[in-house]
């Protein structure tokens, strides 16, 4: 079985400047754990490939904590946070960057990874992935705040395009010209989110298949160490305008997002790819048949014949 | 562009009050600039109600959505998070309800709150897991829960929430409303959070015990309410009472930690 940068080795391998996590994620298809689902997956243990948390779920070192536990046993682990506000005009929070770090040395996540966005200043959390103007000077401070959260966790962490409803006056780099820089300047990877480009390129009023190519022509193959997949809705606007697309994670992954994730998985290789709901959140057994259909969409996009290891 | 810090300011303060000062960094496009900042503001406060409801389930149930949902906006705009872990979102919000015009007719709601918040939090405890030993002199020693905990209100909480709970909301009239002091022990048992209501002695002795004094200042804070028999009977039938206390003879506590 394939495995990324994250393998198990008695060795730990380096990149860069920094140490590649323990802990095996393949390149299968793994699927967002939320809350609700603890005792289902604990229950039935599931052949999920590989399983990814939001860690600030994870800050109270109580009954949850000791669910991921014992779910951490049987499935390898990755952590997504939404609350380092990595582009943030403020630095990044000391106090959430040590529950991050106690977190990471409990559960060994093979991957970490937050948005391309903030979310806090002046010490308020607006609980949203807020949009940054793609500026040097917020190039300057992206850059300062994952060297920030590298140097604590002393690893590499993954960056994600995150979905834009907002254009920003003077942006002088585009959202893949950024990521690229950050991944020149940090050494850090790319989350690449393929819903979120589906979103925001709608929401831009611009060809989701154009833009997912400017990213891809932009970031080194490399640098990409996971894909995102989930379902967005569309609002009807009124007086004639475009629709709207909100990042809702509500719905399976629309027809056009697959069509985009075979499209990178053709150009990239394979690659973790995740399934993510949080709204109107389903049976655990619905996100497997998510993930099951992206390993097949990976499949044929590569020409393989036989059946992906998303599931045992 | 303006500085990055007078943007994010600017578009912070739109999100969350309505305001329009971060229009001059904005372009339309497709989507006009204020529908898209609404969509971040739903987003935003959304978040923070699904907050508040997942730890305030009884007031939550008690009042409309409407006002629910407002009372959550107005207490996020007096006292908007300051952590990304939204499981520290809300423990003020009890003490702003006291103060807040429209709940000024319903006294009782901030100590439903507070209630609730520490149900929600007692019930994330891991059980089964004790506390250093406190002596009792003579060699003896009792290990409390570390989930174990005490608050104090002025209405009957315990009952309200439990006719919440069962959906008898026409039973909550028949309740003594009237205020007076209540004290409750939470702790965590092995199917979610535990409540009793304590005596004045049994709280007192309480409080000082996880305030980290002594098992004897804890003793004699107790005896400040009652006497030395009633204090005696109170403790042994509210704290040093399995499961929130194990207790030792000889301090060694055999195979029970």
């Amino acid at each position: 079985m394939p495995f990324i940068l994250a393998q198990t080795t008695k060795q730990p391998m380096k990149s860069g400047s920094f140490v590649i996590a323990p802990g095996p994620v393949p390149a299968g298809v793994g699927i967002g754990l939320r809350l609700p689902h603890h005792r289902w997956v604990l229950e039935h243990a599931p052949a999920a490939a590989w399983l990814e948390v939001h860690p600030e779920n994870y800050m109270r070192n109580g009954m949850f904590e000791a669910e991921l536990d014992l779910i951490r046993r049987d499935h390898p682990l990755s952590m997504h946070a939404v609350g380092l506000s990595l582009g943030s005009s403020d630095e990044v929070s000391r106090e959430h960057l040590r529950r991050l770090a106690a977190l990471m040395v409990r559960y060994e996540p093979a991957l970490i990874s937050d948005h391309l966005s903030w979310s806090t200043i002046d010490g308020v959390y607006l609980p949203d992935l807020l949009p940054l103007p793609y500026t040097e000077e917020a190039l300057d401070v992206v850059v300062r705040n994952i060297h920030s959260v590298q140097s604590k966790l002393k690893r590499r962490i993954l960056v994600e395009n995150p979905s834009s409803y907002l254009q920003i006056v003077d942006s002088s780099l585009t959202e893949p010209e950024f990521l690229g820089e950050l991944v020149r300047r940090c050494d850090c990877q790319v989350l690449l989110d393929v819903n979120n480009i589906c979103v925001s390129a709608h929401n831009r009023g611009e060809s989701p298949l154009a833009v997912l190519t400017c990213f891809l022509g932009h970031l080194p193959p490399a640098c990409v160490g996971e894909i995102h997949l989930a379902g967005h809705a569309t609002l009807a606007l009124e007086h004639g305008a475009a629709d709207l697309r909100i990042d809702d994670h509500g719905s399976r992954v629309s027809d056009e997002v697959w069509q985009l994730y075979a499209h990178a998985v053709s150009a990239l290789g394979d690659r973790p790819t995740l399934i993510e709901w949080d709204k109107n959140l389903p049976d655990f057994a619905i996100l497997q048949e998510e993930a099951e259909k992206a390993g097949d969409v990976c499949r044929l996009a590569l020409g393989q014949e036989a059946p992906r290891a998303a599931f045992g | 562009m303006p500085h990055l810090v007078e943007f994010q300011r600017s578009l912070a303060t739109d999100v969350l009050f309505e305001g329009a000062g971060s229009a001059k960094y904005l372009c339309e496009g497709p989507v006009a600039a204020d529908v898209a900042i609404r969509v971040h503001r739903d987003s935003v406060l959304a978040a923070l109600v699904n907050a508040i409801r997942l730890s305030c389930p009884t007031f939550s149930a008690l009042v409309d959505v409407t006002f629910f949902e407002q009372s959550v906006h107005d207490y996020a705009r007096a006292r908007p998070p300051g952590s990304a872990c939204l499981a520290d979102f809300g423990y003020e919000f009890g003490g702003f309800l006291e103060m807040y015009p429209p709940a000024s007719g319903f006294p009782f709601f901030g100590d439903i709150v507070r209630f609730d918040i520490a149900v929600d939090k007692t019930s994330h405890d891991l059980p089964g897991t004790y506390g250093a030993p406190i002596s009792l002199g003579a060699g003896g020693a009792f290990r409390l829960l570390t989930s174990l905990t005490h608050i104090s209100t002025r209405f009957p909480v315990d009952a309200i929430r439990d006719e919440v709970e069962a959906g008898r909301f026409e039973e909550l009239e028949r309740l003594d409303m009237k205020p007076r002091v209540y004290h409750f022990a939470l702790w965590r048992g092995n199917s979610g959070a535990s409540v009793k209501r304590l005596t004045e002695p049994a709280a007192a002795f309480l409080t000082v015990l996880l305030q980290g004094g002594s098992g004897g200042s804890a003793v004699k804070q107790a005896l400040e309410h009652a006497g030395a028999d009633d204090v005696l009977r109170a403790l042994q039938s509210e704290i040093l009472t399995p499961p929130v206390c194990i207790i030792s003879s000889d301090g060694t506590f055999g195979e029970a930690q």
